[in-house]
C-alpha cells in the first residue's frame, strides 16, 4: 500500500508573517497530525486551547485502500470527503488562533513547497488521541493522588459547566445521528417506490395515464436525490458540528489539567524551598559554617524556583481565562451560523419540493 | 357478512367483486407489533391504531359497492347502510375464501382461455396486480420512514429544549437561539407527520385497495375460465353420451353453455367499465397527491422561514 492521498490547502492572507498573500502545497493526513503534535507540545502546556486534529481512522481507511469494486468507489469518495471537510475545518480554527497562526511550524505546514518530513509518532492511535489516552490517565490518576487547593471559583465552576456541555453535546450528537439515519431511509425508500412507479406505469396501456405515472417516477426519483443532499447537510452542517465541539472540550480540559500540573511544580517548589530554610536553619545551630555559603545558595536558587513557579501558574490562569472567553464566544458564532445554515438547506429543500410537484400537477389534470 | 350475503345472492360469476379489507386487530400486542415492523425493531414509539386507515378503506370499499351495477341494487345493502340497529353478528358456517373457491377450482383456472381478448385481459390484470402490489408496499416504507424522520426531528427537539435550561451562564443570546431551533424542528415534525399522512390517504390507501381489486379482477376471468372448462366438457360429454343420455347430455351442455356466455357478456362490461374507472380514479389520486405534497412543502417553508426570521434578529 504504497499510495496515499494528498490534500491541497490553499491559504488566502494578508498577515505579514506570511511570505505571499497567495499559496498553496500539498499535504498528507500525518503531516496534519504532526503538525497538530506539535502545537499541542509547544502550546498546551503555556494554557493555550490547540485545536485538535481529525481522528485517524483505521477502519476507514484500510478498507477504503482495499476496495475497487464500483461500491467500493462510492464509500471512498464519502470518506474522503469527510476527512477533506474535518481537515478543513481543523486549519481554519487552528488559523483563527492569534498566537497558532503564527507558530512557526503552523507556517510552515501551510507555506513550505516542498514534502514535510514523515511524522513520526503517527502510529495506528493518533498521536493527538493517544497522548489524550494517557493524559485521561494521568488526569484520573492524578485526582485520586492530588487535589489542588483551588483559591479561585471561576476555574471550578467553568470546569462544571464544561462537563455539563460535553454531556449535553453528546447526547444531540446521538439524535442527530439518529435523523441522519432515518433520512438516508427515507431515501432508499423513495428510490424504490420511483422504481415501482415506473413498472405500474409500463404495465399501464392508457397513453396520458401511463405517461403521468413514468412521470411520477421522475419526480420522485428527483425527491430522493433532495433527501441524500438533505442528509448530507443533516451530517455535515450539524452532526460534525457537534463532534468537533465535543473534540474542542476534550482540548479545553487539556489546559486545566495543565495548569493542575503547572501548580503542583509550584507547590513542589515551595516544599523543597521550606526544606532548605530548614536545612540552612539546622546547619546554623549545629553551627557548621563551611556548609552555610552551599545552603544559602540553594535557598536563593529555590526563591528564584518558586518565584518562578508562581509566575507561571499566574501566566496560565491568566491565558487559560482568555483563551476560554474566546472559545464561547466562538462557540456562540458557530453554532449561531450552523443553526442558520441548517434552516437554509431546510428552506432549499422545500422550495424545490414546491417546484417539482407544482410541474407534476397539470401532467396528473391531463390524463382523462 | 354483507359480502358474503352479496356473493351468495346474486350471480357473481362475471363480476368483479370490490375487496373488501381485512380487519387488522386492535390490541397491545399487535400495536406493538405494527410500530416494531413499521418504524424498526428499536423504535420506542407506538404507532397507531390502523383504525383510521381501516375505516377509510372501508368507505371506499362501500363506494364502489354502491356504485356497482349489481351490488348497487342489493336490498342487502340498503340495510346495511340504513339500518340503525346494529346487524345480527352471526359466525359464518363457510368462511369466504372457501366460498369464493367453491365457485372455482385451482385446476381449472390455470387453463387458458379459448378467447384471445379475455386471455389479454386476464395477463394484464395479473402484471398490473402485482405491480400495484410492489408500488403498494414501497409506498407503505416512504409514510413509515416520513413518520420515523418527524420522531427523530422531535427527539432532537426534545433534547435542545431540556439543555437550554442548563447553558454555560455567559451565554443567553445563544440560549434563545436554540430555544428557537428547538421549536423550528417542532414544527417541523408536525410538518412531516401531516405529509405523512396525507400520503396514507391518498396514494397510499389507493395503491392498496386497487392492488385488491386487481385482484379480484383476475379472479372474476378465472371464474369465467372454470365455466369455459365446463362447457368444453359439457361437450365432450354429449359426444360421447350413449343414446339413451343423450338427451341430458344436451341439456346439460346447453345448460353450460348458456352460463358460460352470460359470464362472458356480463363480464365484457365489467372489465370495461372497471378499466375505465381505475383511469379516472387513479388521475384524480395522484392529483391530490401531488396537491398535498405541494402544500406540505409549502406549509413547511413557511414555517422555516419564519423561524429564521426570529433567529436572524
Amino acid at each position: 500500500m504504497g499510495a496515499y492521498m494528498t490534500y491541497k490547502i490553499v491559504t488566502k492572507t494578508n498577515i505579514p508573517e506570511f511570505k505571499k498573500e497567495l499559496f498553496s502545497v500539498n499535504r498528507r493526513f500525518s503531516d496534519f497530525l504532526g503538525l497538530h503534535s506539535k502545537l499541542e507540545e509547544k502550546h498546551a502546556h503555556l494554557g493555550r486551547i490547540v485545536p485538535p486534529a481529525p481522528e485517524k481512522s483505521v477502519i476507514g481507511m484500510t478498507k477504503v485502500k482495499m476496495s475497487k469494486e464500483d461500491d467500493g468507489t462510492l464509500a471512498h469518495d464519502e470518506f474522503v470527503e469527510k476527512r477533506r471537510a474535518s481537515l478543513e475545518r481543523y486549519l481554519n480554527r487552528t488559523a483563527s488562533h492569534a498566537v497558532l497562526r503564527l507558530d512557526s511550524d503552523f507556517r510552515e505546514f501551510l507555506q513550505l513547497d516542498a514534502d514535510l518530513p514523515k511524522a513520526t509518532n503517527t502510529s495506528a492511535l493518533s498521536g493527538a488521541g493517544m497522548k489524550r489516552l494517557f493524559n485521561r490517565v494521568g488526569i484520573s490518576v492524578n485526582k485520586m493522588t492530588y487535589k489542588m487547593d483551588e483559591s479561585d471559583e471561576w476555574f471550578e465552576e467553568k470546569q462544571q459547566q464544561l462537563e455539563n456541555l460535553d454531556d449535553q453535546l453528546r447526547k444531540l450528537h446521538t439524535s442527530v445521528e439518529a435523523l441522519v439515519h432515518h433520512r438516508k431511509q427515507l431515501s432508499l425508500h423513495t428510490a424504490s417506490f420511483a422504481k415501482s412507479a415506473a413498472m405500474v406505469g409500463n404495465a399501464e396501456e392508457h397513453t396520458s395515464l401511463s405517461r403521468a405515472l413514468s412521470q411520477l417516477a421522475e419526480v420522485e426519483e428527483k425527491v430522493e436525490r433532495l433527501h441524500e443532499k438533505q442528509a448530507d447537510a443533516d451530517f455535515f452542517v450539524l452532526a460534525e458540528l457537534l463532534k468537533d465541539y465535543i473534540n474542542l472540550i476534550a482540548a479545553v480540559k487539556e489546559v486545566f489539567h495543565q495548569r493542575v500540573k503547572v501548580f503542583q511544580n509550584w507547590e513542589a517548589a515551595q516544599q523543597t524551598l521550606t526544606k532548605k530554610r530548614e536545612t540552612e536553619a539546622k546547619m546554623h545551630l549545629a553551627g557548621k559554617t563551611e556548609k552555610l555559603d552551599q545552603a544559602k545558595a540553594d535557598i536563593a536558587e529555590w526563591e528564584a524556583n518558586v518565584q518562578k513557579g508562581q509566575h507561571e501558574f499566574e501566566e496560565i490562569s491568566q491565558t487559560i481565562r482568555k483563551e476560554v472567553d474566546c472559545f464561547e464566544k466562538q462557540r456562540v458564532i458557530d453554532f449561531k451560523s450552523s443553526i442558520i445554515k441548517y434552516l437554509d438547506s431546510l428552506i432549499d429543500d422545500q422550495q424545490q419540493l414546491i417546484q417539482y410537484w407544482e410541474a407534476f400537477l397539470p401532467e396528473a389534470r391531463a390524463i382523462a | 357478512m354483507l359480502e358474503h350475503g352479496l356473493i351468495t345472492d346474486n350471480d357473481i360469476r362475471g363480476v368483479i367483486v370490490p375487496p373488501l379489507p381485512g380487519n387488522p386487530s386492535a390490541n397491545a400486542e399487535s400495536a406493538e407489533n405494527r410500530s416494531k415492523k413499521q418504524l424498526g425493531s428499536s423504535t420506542r414509539t407506538l404507532v397507531g391504531d390502523e383504525f383510521d386507515k381501516t375505516s377509510r378503506l372501508l368507505q371506499k370499499y362501500l363506494r364502489h359497492l354502491i356504485n356497482h351495477p349489481v351490488f348497487g341494487k342489493d336490498p342487502k345493502l340498503e340495510k346495511f347502510l340504513v339500518q340503525k340497529e346494529a346487524l345480527p353478528h352471526v359466525k359464518l358456517r363457510k368462511g369466504l375464501s372457501s366460498l369464493l373457491s367453491s365457485v372455482w377450482d385451482n385446476r381449472k383456472a390455470a387453463h387458458p382461455d379459448c378467447d384471445e381478448y379475455f386471455q389479454k385481459q386476464r395477463n394484464y390484470m395479473t402484471e398490473y396486480s402485482q405491480a400495484l402490489y410492489t408500488a403498494s408496499s414501497a409506498f407503505n416504507q416512504i409514510v413509515y420512514a416520513e413518520k420515523s424522520l418527524g420522531n427523530a426531528y422531535g427527539h432532537l427537539s426534545t433534547a435542545l429544549k431540556l439543555q437550554t435550561g442548563a447553558q454555560l451562564g455567559s451565554n443567553a443570546r445563544l440560549n434563545k437561539s436554540l430555544s428557537r431551533f428547538s421549536k423550528g424542528l417542532e414544527d417541523f415534525k408536525h410538518g412531516l407527520e401531516v405529509m405523512s399522512n396525507n400520503d396514507e390517504r391518498t396514494l397510499g390507501l389507493y395503491l392498496e385497495f386497487h392492488a385488491m381489486y386487481f385482484d379480484a379482477a383476475k379472479d372474476m376471468l378465472q371464474r369465467r375460465v372454470c365455466l369455459q372448462v365446463d362447457y368444453e366438457s359439457a361437450n365432450k360429454a354429449l359426444d360421447k353420451a350413449k343414446p339413451n343420455k343423450k338427451e341430458a347430455a344436451q341439456q346439460a351442455k346447453l345448460l353450460a353453455e348458456k352460463v358460460f356466455d352470460e359470464c362472458s357478456d356480463v363480464a365484457r362490461v365489467e372489465i370495461k367499465t372497471f378499466r375505465q374507472q381505475y383511469v379516472v380514479e387513479c388521475s384524480k389520486v395522484l392529483e391530490l397527491y401531488a396537491e398535498s405534497r405541494a402544500k406540505a412543502a409549502q406549509d413547511m417553508y413557511v414555517l422555516l422561514t419564519t423561524c429564521l426570521d426570529t433567529l436572524k434578529t
